[in-house]
């Protein structure tokens, strides 16, 4: 037995409503009208092939997204990613961060990619209560991942 | 006299004579820019919009017998190929695209050895 191998795309999610939220189905039929755009008929139905494209994790906190695709696919995802818009309607963008071939690996990155984000966002508190509510949220984000880490191991 | 090119590789563009067909009953007055535009669109269904904004030139198109010379980059040419091949309705009325010459030199659609006809002469 061989097995299949994915590439799986960290990216971020940047929109103006803080608010808002996005689950699980409404990016991966944002990233598919996508592609069916770009890529026709034939990116739609090779991205549904057997690691059909998918959206593993999502964190509505920190807006980030993790998707999954075929390995040798992964540069027609890529290529239509910049090219999303809007997100159910809300005008928002997905910004890569990590490109990788394991969970492990991506939420690995993304615990050192939250401790290295740290000290920019205490730099723009300016009250002690925000340094507080940063330092938490992003430990609750560290800690999540540790846990999902752990967990996929 | 003719002049004999060798290129290495493949070149950059390719030629294809095509011809539009329709089903029984059904006719169409099409003019170039609607081949083109039938040709695109069969691009754009299969492989979308990356494939489509590539270059498609109609060189020559004949109104008549919907027979067109075009050029397009030799990188998308299997996939321009299938794509014609796949399209196969213009506003419900069965048509396709057959695929007569394909050739890397426009020179070489001049002539067709399989419509060439003989002429014997009998000397008897």
């Amino acid at each position: 037995m061989v097995r299949y191998k994915c590439r799986y795309v960290l990216c971020k999610v940047i929109h103006d409503d803080r608010k808002k939220s996005f689950d699980e189905s409404d990016i991966y039929f944002a990233v598919r009208n996508e592609v069916e755009a770009l890529h026709g008929d034939y990116g739609v139905s090779s991205m549904k092939k057997t690691p059909s494209l998918s959206v593993k994790y999502t964190d509505k906190e920190s807006g980030i997204v993790l998707l999954k695709c075929q390995r040798g696919l992964h540069k027609l995802l890529q290529s239509s990613l910049p090219f999303i818009k809007k997100i159910k309607g809300v005008p928002a963008f997905l910004q890569t961060i990590h490109v990788g071939g394991t969970i492990r690996s991506c939420l690995k990155f993304l615990i050192t990619y939250h401790k290295s984000r740290l000290s920019s966002l205490l730099k723009q508190c300016t009250t002690k209560e925000e340094k507080e509510k940063v330092k938490v949220a992003i430990l609750k984000c560290c800690q999540d991942t540790t846990q999902m880490v752990m967990t996929v191991q | 006299m003719y002049q004999k090119i060798v290129t290495k590789g493949s070149t950059d563009y390719c030629y294809l004579k095509i011809r539009l067909d329709f089903g029984k009953d059904h006719d169409a007055i099409i003019d170039a820019l609607n081949f083109k535009q039938l040709i695109l669109s069969a691009a754009k269904d299969v492989f979308g919009i990356a494939v489509s904004c590539s270059l498609i030139d109609v060189l020559r198109y004949e109104k008549s017998s919907r027979t067109a010379v075009i050029r397009i980059y030799h990188k998308y040419l299997t996939k321009l190929w299938s794509s014609l091949t796949m399209y196969g309705n213009i506003n419900g009325a069965p048509c396709a695209f057959r695929i007569l010459q394909v050739s890397s030199h426009l020179m070489a659609l001049a002539n067709n050895s399989r419509s060439m006809k003989l002429h014997m002469v009998y000397d008897g």
